[in-house]
């Protein structure tokens, strides 16, 4: 199995296999990636998002069929200076979600380049889903739904349109990556689970008094 | 006499006895006068010689009586006098006593409250984690049924006699939004959260209670008494207080400190007005415009829980747009980077908006190298690296483990860098560390 003595299922279900997988969030700022990774982690929406420094690393756990597949998230900044750093993020990783705002053509259009850096310099295997996010703001609509699902066709990604305030295929879509991760015994992130011991040999070197109160 | 009389009356009020001996003393004293006036008159009168030599006599034996009376009474005095000193002296003794106590007492107290401190600690600790491996998501799991529970609401009773501002448990399980000293605003929906919530707040209250927070104060309090002048200059003394932690109050003041000295000869070459006259410029400025766009973005999108930058168009938010915008004009080579808005954003929680620019010109700019935020972020990927040998020669053991399970340090360590640990550690704790 992928994760020996991985993270045990609270119900028990400790058959069936367990697959790790890191996925990326990838987009232009302000189009909704905190909020989806949000929204399928817990479930939650705000209309306000925090915008994201760096990156933000979360987890979560879908079940498929007998698998748990456990995707471990990097939700990135979506400000153009930070672009130089997202190679860090997609380096290994198995799946990666681009985003866009379905009210800005702009989004589309860096969504786009998005999808060529990852199929030029990501992992050969990566399975990539398009999202045109914001769907509930149909009024608003920039980019059509045909002309994305026609791109998405042509570069044979996965496309949705989702929508982070209402949930709209939200879990959907991360079900349909997992659905197509391939989940062969050594697939994923193999995690050896043992931690290291910070202060075995460095003990000495802790200063004493920490800075804060 | 009259000197030794009086010396001892000033400290001889509270007790009984002494007041007693204060009363013989002064009867003795009227008496002595009125035969000392009376034997006055006697010698003083013209007809004294003419009553020839039975009044001499009379006159010499009352002499010698009246000269008895006065020695009794000087012996009396005395006595008194001795009373007074000794029990002066017992008073002084019972004094030390009672100060010695009262100490005793107070560090017990302090001790009671570093104990109440380590319990709420303890029940805070007991969380446990769910599937998603984030605070959100932790349960509060308490043995024995609700008597932590009880006691944690005993204890939050009791502390809000001293700090009324402390939440209730009830206002908080009504759904209601308690907004913290920060303006950070908490609401929770699950129980467990909230209990872990009220700990952590009675925590920073027992902390605010121990011996060794007043003593913390009171150092703060002496060391900008004693260098108002050069705030900064006693370096060891101050390096040693600021790791301590800076007491809210004076955080203001010292940040200030801090970013003027760093920015000193930018503000002494822009002049005083610098900041107001980039405000002014903005509308006109090409390198305003390119960047406006993202901060509009972002505006709201800081600290969106803090009730400062929680309303679009409140003076929070104004303030965090003109400083992120005068600061595109002051330096156009850097512009906007995401992550200022954080650090604005944090200086403005304590600082007004033209001190918030000079300390994003002093992060910027002095405290990290120009080319941080530029737009490769060089800088900051630089800063990256040296962290990693760093690591690799101090921590081996955690550096192989870590390239064993294929991690890049710098992808978790990368914002903590950035935003000066915003969003990494506990917002209590971030200001410790930034400064």
């Amino acid at each position: 199995m992928a994760s020996r003595g991985g993270p045990q299922r609270p119900n028990g279900a400790s058959q069936g296999k367990i697959c790790q997988f890191k996925l990326v969030l990838l987009g232009e700022s302000a189009v909704g990636k905190s909020s989806l990774v949000l929204r399928f982690v817990k479930g939650q929406f705000h209309e306000y998002q925090e915008s994201t420094i760096g990156a933000a690393f979360l987890t979560q756990t879908v079940c498929l069929d007998d698998t748990t597949v456990k995707f471990e998230i990097w939700d990135t900044a979506g400000q153009e200076r930070y672009h130089s750093l997202a190679p860090m993020y997609y380096r290994g990783a198995q799946a990666a979600i681009v985003v866009y705002d379905i009210t800005n053509p702009d989004t589309f259009g860096r969504a786009k380049t998005w999808v060529k850096e990852l199929q030029r310099q990501a992992s050969p295997n990566i399975v990539i889903a398009l999202a045109g996010n914001k769907a509930d703001l149909a009024s608003k609509r920039m980019v059509e739904f045909d002309e994305a699902q026609a791109y998405a066709e042509e570069n044979s990604l996965l496309f949705m349109e989702t929508s982070a305030k209402t949930a709209m295929n939200v879990n959907d879509i991360f079900l349909a990556i997992a659905k197509k991760l391939p989940k062969s015994e050594t697939s994923g992130t193999p995690q050896p689970r043992q931690g290291v011991r910070l202060n075995n040999e460095q003990g000495g070197q802790q200063s004493e008094g920490g800075c804060c109160k | 006499m009259d000197g030794k009389l009086g010396s001892p009356h000033a400290g001889l009020e509270g007790y009984d006895s002494k007041r007693r001996s204060v009363w013989c003393v002064s009867v003795c004293y009227c008496v002595k006068n009125e035969i000392i006036e009376d034997m006055d008159g006697k010698l003083g009168s013209p007809h004294a010689g003419l009553e020839g030599y039975d009044s001499k006599r009379r006159a010499s034996a009352l002499t010698k009586e009246h000269q008895e009376r006065v020695r009794v009474l000087q012996n009396q005095n005395r006595f008194l006098n001795e009373e007074v000193r000794r029990l002066a002296k017992l008073r002084g003794q019972e004094h030390g006593k009672m100060r010695l106590q009262d100490s005793k007492v107070r560090s017990l107290e302090a001790d009671i409250e570093v104990w109440k401190l380590e319990y709420i600690s303890l029940i805070q600790s007991s969380i446990r984690f769910t599937g998603t491996d984030t605070i959100d998501d932790a349960e509060l799991y308490l043995f024995g049924g609700d008597r932590h529970k009880d006691r944690i609401l005993e204890l939050l009773c009791e502390a809000r006699k001293i700090n009324p501002s402390l939440p209730t448990y009830e206002y908080l399980a009504s759904g209601e939004v308690h907004v913290d000293c920060y303006g950070f605003k908490h609401h929770f929906e699950d129980d467990g959260l909230l209990l872990h919530y009220l700990c952590q707040e009675l925590s920073q209250h027992f902390l605010s209670q121990a011996n060794t927070f007043e003593k913390h104060q009171k150092n703060w309090l002496l060391y900008l008494k004693q260098h108002s002048k050069h705030l900064l200059a006693p370096r060891k003394e101050l390096k040693a207080l600021v790791r301590a932690g800076i007491p809210d109050p004076h955080r203001k003041q010292m940040w200030r400190a801090f970013v003027m000295a760093k920015v000193e000869d930018i503000v002494l070459e822009k002049g005083p007005h610098y900041y107001r006259t980039l405000c002014n410029s903005v509308p006109d400025s090409p390198t305003a415009a390119r960047y406006k766009k993202q901060i509009s973005l972002d505006l709201m999108r800081t600290m969106p829980s803090n009730v400062k930058f929680s309303t679009a168009g409140s003076k929070g938010i104004m303030d965090l747009q003109d400083v992120l915008l005068a600061f595109c004009i002051h330096n156009s080579s850097i512009g906007y980077c995401q992550g200022m808005n954080f650090l604005v954003a944090m200086a403005l929680l304590f600082m007004d908006a033209q001190d918030a620019f000079w300390t994003l010109v002093a992060v910027t700019e002095r405290y990290h190298s120009p080319a941080y935020f530029d737009h490769n972020l060089l800088g900051a990927q630089a800063d990256q690296s040296v962290l990693h040998d760093l690591m690799s020669e101090k921590l081996p053991d955690l550096a192989r483990h870590l390239d064993a399970i294929d991690i890049e340090i710098s992808t978790v360590t990368l914002n903590w860098f950035l935003a000066i640990f915003f969003d990494a550690v506990p917002f209590q704790v971030s200001p410790c560390v930034q400064l």
